[in-house]
């Protein structure tokens, strides 16, 4: 396969991907003393999903690597917010 | 099986037959096929075994029909619980308390029991709540069963329509004593109850008992389950005895140290307000939830008087 | 490929001198048929040992009253059979010992992907067994939560609950790492010409396996780790007297436990079909109905921990999404039965013991997955929730479905690993008592579970005594089928190297090697150029 591909990311993308964790960092943290009721909780989630997808992709690589490892972890994560979602109905209804 | 004890046991039986049946059907039937194939195609009768590598058309048989069946049975469960979750509003409700390792049943008028009496053939409803782990209460000629969680407002409801005696189980682990923690289901006529109901608010002392002493303080005790661990009569359970423990010396473990100290009315309380702080040599820590707040200090007075009258050890 | 193995034999495994010798070599071995026995003997040893507390919990239950043993001894015995028999030997399995040897085998691979970390998986293993068995000995005595550790419980008792649930949470790493290394194996190290639908079902069972390991063990880790916290420093996640709330508890410890019964039966299913399949000799009937179904037990196993919560109070909405989806998950349960069965139609049966071992397998584990049904249906499952049902369809499941499986598997790869064989004859006699005690064991819990006797039970009422007889007479029985079967197992016969090679006429590549097999598996890899399963003259 492709073992001898490499990609080395420049340092201008790496810092964007920094400034754009710490905004959503504050994001997060200033979320909060907004009242949304039950969607604190999904707006929380949403942020640090795509905290999580900005590291898995650049950081991690997997913009850059196969495309197996991207539907593999796209599988992974749509499998753990199903079982979110689950969870939610008891949550939400009781 | 049909008993009709209660309004939802016919339901679930219904459900219950339908789904072991169906079970018993596939069991025998798949069973008697595997022992066929045994004896008919076992090498010495078969010595060529022919190579078929599947059909599409068995694959879809044996996917649709046992997922009808399925369905069919996770319809007729829900059938037969939804009723149990819509409770009538015009139930008597009982207010149902559970404890390392017993029941109270509290009445609206007051009336408290370990016990739950009921009247025969009218909706009752239990709002449920546990003080320190989760238990769960269940009647299994009922059929009905459901958590105790404290801090957790969870109820249930049944109907029973017909005069007796029933069991009643704790259902989830709840430590040392979980296995006793059974009490009954009383169902009385109608009248019965009234009359039991209307008795008394609260069993009151008349004056010549009141006038026995500690015997007000014993009334506390086994309404609020301390004898559940501790006895009056020098048995050892879940906690140290009652009987002859006033005015006497103990050892003590205080932050993992040994003391020796004199059970008086300080030590009492401190035992039922902070159970953890002083607890006597040779029995578990963590047992016990504090009382603080469920007990006034004049009912721990009542108490301490009624420890006195328990006399001396042998 | 060359099957031409006996005119040149290379040292096998067990022979082989490395660079380290005597016990080292075995401590030291990144070999995976190594390591597969060094998790074979601890697991069967933890074995032994749960099944020794459980005779003495039927002792007790002999009949009401105290028998031999005070409440919270009995307490502390089923907790600990409970941590032994799930954490130490079923989790692991047949994925860390059969798995181990055998997916490198039957893919045509030297070994697997990460093979170091292979080992270092079983030392974690190991090192969560010890912390385990230290909790037991140390502090204030063994836990008695039950191995749930169900909040707020767990976080009131005085017992020793933190170094049993740091022990499960090292126990998950292990398990991880193996699920992780089986993935990369079965992806990246498939002979030539072996694309998915040339791989052997085993393999699809233990791909399916890998994922739940490593997607839903992390759960469990975290929620341990948090009544870890909540114990020492008193946070208060679960704690209700704190705010915190213990049906969550319920819902993350679940979301793990309930897919480590796939994690469990999944293996077994997988060994179940090869043995049957062999036995039938002939190719496997519907082999991508059973591909699929294995990987759509492991996605819908997921989806369905609720059913083990639906008397704890939670929403009627929750509870009727559970109730639908537990009852989908039995489907490809059932087309596995379907095409088993399928399989043996007009084959030609050889009827050796590893397959009357299947035969025992499909028998309980049809009466486990049937009685499943009574539990996923709400208001049946209302009645006999947390009563003896539940334990007589967990062991009809566990120790009928994937214990006997694993001794099927043993039987049936025993020649391949060991290069002997023991003696089929007393091994059928094992086997039938074995069968007849454990139905004499586990049958009479599902009366008592309908009659209405809650589990975790040390004393119970008099209506109950009966089927508690029966059942302590089973334990008996059971006891001295495996005492037979495992004594059997331990005095193998040599026989020739011919004999050995490919005894049962097994189809799938780990029978083309020589028995046992040599260090590097295939002397050259071999190309793959049909089904798993087809004849191949």
């Amino acid at each position: 396969m492709s073992e001898n591909k490499t990609h080395i990311s420049s340092y201008g993308s790496h810092l964007l991907v920094l400034a754009s964790l710490i905004a959503l960092t504050i994001v997060t943290v200033a979320i909060t003393s907004v009242q949304l009721g039950a969607f604190n909780t999904t707006a929380a989630m949403i942020i640090a999903s795509t905290k999580a997808a900005i590291v898995l992709l650049y950081f991690m690589h997997l913009k850059f690597d196969d495309k197996i490892f991207r539907f593999m972890v796209t599988l992974v994560l749509l499998i753990y917010a199903v079982v979110i979602i689950i969870t939610f109905f008891d949550y939400l209804y009781r | 099986m049909y008993s009709g004890y209660s309004n939802f046991v016919s339901n679930v039986d219904t459900a219950f037959i339908f789904i072991l049946g169906v079970s018993a059907i596939f069991l025998v039937g798949i069973t008697a096929a595997m022992i066929y194939f045994i004896i008919r195609y076992n090498k010495k009768r078969n010595p060529v075994a022919e190579e078929i590598e599947g059909s599409t058309k068995l694959e879809i048989i044996w996917t649709v029909i046992p997922t009808i069946l399925v369905m069919i049975m996770f319809w007729m469960g829900w059938k037969a619980y939804i009723p149990q979750r819509q409770i009538p509003k015009d139930a008597m409700s009982v207010k149902v308390t559970a404890q390392m390792w017993s029941w109270r049943f509290e009445y609206d008028n007051g009336r408290v029991t370990d016990t739950l009496i009921v009247p025969a053939g009218k909706n009752v409803a239990m709002h449920l709540n546990a003080l320190d782990v989760i238990h769960s209460l269940y009647i299994p000629d009922f059929r009905i069963k459901e958590d105790l969680v404290p801090n957790r407002k969870n109820s249930m409801w049944f109907n029973a329509p017909i005069v007796g005696t029933y069991e009643l189980f704790c259902t989830e682990y709840c430590g040392l004593r979980h296995s006793y923690m059974l009490s009954a289901v009383k169902v009385l006529p109608e009248a019965e109850f009234n009359a039991w109901y209307a008795a008394s608010a609260q069993p009151k002392l008349d004056s010549a008992a009141a006038a026995v002493p500690g015997a007000a303080g014993k009334l506390i005790v086994q309404g609020k389950a301390c004898i559940a661990c501790h006895t009056a009569d020098g048995t050892k359970l879940v906690g140290p005895s009652f009987k002859g423990i006033y005015g006497h010396k103990v050892t003590v473990v205080t932050d993992g140290k040994e003391r020796e100290i004199t059970v008086d009315d300080e030590y009492i309380k401190q035992s039922i307000i902070n159970p953890e702080a002083d607890v006597v040599k040779g029995f578990q820590k963590g047992q016990m939830v504090s009382y603080k707040g469920q007990l006034s200090d004049e009912e721990i007075a009542k108490i301490i008087e009624y420890i006195k009258t328990l006399g001396e050890k042998e | 490929m060359s099957g031409n193995t006996s005119t040149h034999r290379m040292p096998s495994y067990l022979e082989y001198k490395g660079r380290y010798r005597g016990l080292a070599g075995w401590l030291l071995s990144t070999d995976h048929k190594r390591i597969a026995l060094l998790y074979l003997y601890s697991q069967t040893f933890f074995f032994l040992a749960g099944v020794v507390m459980g005779i003495f919990m039927k002792l007790e239950l002999i009949a009401p009253g105290q028998q031999l043993m005070q409440a919270s001894t009995y307490n502390a015995l089923f907790t600990v059979h409970g941590l032994t028999m799930i954490f130490l030997f079923i989790i692991p399995g047949l994925a860390a010992s059969f798995g181990n040897f055998f997916i490198p085998l039957m893919i045509g691979a030297k070994d697997v992907a990460f093979p170091k970390l292979n080992l270092f998986s079983w030392y974690l293993f190991i090192g969560g067994a010890c912390i385990i068995l230290l909790g037991m000995f140390t502090g204030d005595g063994p836990p008695d939560t039950g191995w749930t550790f169900y909040a707020p419980y767990s976080l009131r008792t005085n017992t020793n609950v933190v170094l049993s649930v740091l022990g499960a949470f090292v126990l998950g790493f292990s398990s991880v790492l193996t699920g992780l290394n089986f993935i990369v194996t079965i992806h990246r190290m498939r002979a030539p010409g072996m694309g998915f639908f040339r791989m052997p079902l085993f393999i699809w069972a233990m791909y399916g396996t890998s994922w739940i390991q490593l997607l839903a063990t992390p759960v469990v880790g975290i929620t341990l780790v948090m009544v870890i916290f909540d114990r020492i420093m008193g946070i208060g996640f679960f704690d209700p007297a704190k705010g915190g709330d213990p049906i969550l508890y319920q819902h993350l410890f679940w979301i793990y436990s309930h897919p480590a019964v796939y994690i469990m039966i999944l293996p077994a299913m997988g060994a179940i079909t090869e043995i049957v399949t062999t036995f039938s000799r002939r190719v496997v009937f519907g082999y991508k109905a059973i591909a699929m179904s294995s990987l759509a037990i492991a996605f819908v196993g997921y989806l369905v921990w609720g059913h083990h919560m639906f008397t704890s109070g939670m929403s009627e909405t929750a509870r009727l999404v559970f109730s639908l989806l537990t009852f989908l998950v039995a489907i490809p349960s059932a087309i596995k039965v379907f095409n088993w069965s399928a399989t043996m139609y007009k084959g030609s049966l050889d009827l050796q013991p590893p397959f009357w071992w299947a035969m025992a397998f499909m028998f309980v584990f049809m009466i486990g997955g049937l009685t499943g049904l009574v539990l996923g249906s709400v208001a049946t499952d209302v009645h006999v929730h947390d009563t003896m049902f539940v334990v007589a369809h967990f062991h009809y499941i566990v120790f009928g479905g994937a214990g006997l499986a694993f001794f099927a598997a043993l039987h049936y790869w025993y020649p391949k690993m060991w290069g002997k064989m023991y003696n089929k004859r007393v091994a059928n006699i094992g086997l039938l008592i074995l069968f007849i005690g454990f139905n004499t064991l586990y049958f009479p819990m599902f009366i008592l579970g309908i009659m209405g006797m809650p589990r975790r039970y040390y004393d119970y009422l008099p209506q109950f005594a009966t089927p508690n007889f029966i059942s302590t007479i089973g334990s008996w029985i059971l006891g001295v089928g495996l005492l037979i079967v495992i004594v059997n197992l331990l005095r193998p016969k040599k026989v020739s190297q011919e004999e050995i090679d490919n005894p049962w006429q097994g189809r799938t590549l780990e029978w083309k090697v020589q028995s046992p097999p040599s260090l590097e598996n295939f002397e050259e890899i071999p190309v793959v150029e049909h089904g798993p399963y087809d004849l191949v003259k």
